[in-house]
């Protein structure tokens, strides 16, 4: 995961971890199979980012659309590993363009690496939580919830996008039965 | 060894990811990965014990398919 972070940034295309990984880095940490980006980009150019991979990572060239969030990605598989990592191209949509301008830069032993904000991972993963069947999705927004704290968080504004997209009853629901710890 | 309610597990769960560095927890999922994988990959091998190498990664690959699939299917 942090190969591909780091091929981006070399790249100069803007980038951020969404999903599993930044539920575990804001929440509670759990296993995934993928890793999930979303860049900034115009055009890919995906001869040379497969080329500043390496010859222990596949970069599928064929652009593919997830049909739920209707995104469309590329897929890199680590060959060693089984391990994958979507590109996700960021989307015109308002809340996709709102967090990634509010995207959080961490800092690590070997570089930087921009994550999305504890609040959009929340709303995100509400959003796409098909009404809360989704255990994963519940899970990990509840994660976030306790790990940062209401206090930290700014209520408001997961509260704004939860009217927009039809979670609001949802994340009232989270927000009233994560324990205080 | 201490049973402990489920409360209390998140509880820990909650403190130690606010004490756990931004690297630790960056790489927590592939780390969590790799070490699911393993453990799958040994269930693989004695479930075929017959299995070749290059057969259990496909097996697993197989499962991770499956995985995929029950969940889209919810």
């Amino acid at each position: 995961m942090l190969a591909v972070a780091r091929a981006l940034d070399a790249a100069g295309i803007a980038f951020m971890l969404v999903g599993a990984f930044s539920a575990s880095f804001h929440g509670i940490a759990r296993s995934t199979e993928d890793a999930d980006f979303v860049l900034r980009v115009d055009d890919l150019n995906v001869g040379a980012l497969s080329r500043s991979l390496g010859a222990t990572f596949r970069l599928d060239p064929q652009v593919k659309l997830e049909t739920f969030t209707m995104g469309s990605y590329y897929t890199i598989r680590h060959l060693d590993s089984d391990f994958s990592v979507d590109l996700f191209l960021l989307k015109e949509d308002p809340h996709d363009q709102a967090s990634f301008s509010r995207r959080v830069l961490v800092s690590y032993g070997a570089g930087n690496v921009y994550v999305s904000s504890p609040e959009d991972l929340v709303v995100t993963k509400l959003r796409w939580s098909q009404g809360g069947r989704r255990a994963k999705d519940i899970s990990d927004a509840r994660g976030v919830l306790a790990v940062q704290t209401p206090a930290q968080l700014d209520v408001a504004y997961m509260r704004r996008w939860a009217d927009a997209h039809g979670t609001r009853e949802l994340l009232e629901t989270l927000l009233a039965e994560t324990p205080a710890i | 060894m201490e049973h402990l309610p489920v409360d209390a597990l998140f509880r820990e769960k909650v403190l130690r990811a606010r004490a756990a560095p931004a690297e630790r927890k960056l790489l927590a999922p592939a780390r969590l990965f790799e070490y699911a994988r393993g453990i799958a990959m040994a269930g693989i091998r004695r479930q075929h014990p017959e299995a070749t190498e290059l057969e259990v990664r496909e097996l697993f690959r197989q499962r991770m398919k499956l995985g995929r699939e029950l969940e889209r299917g919810l």
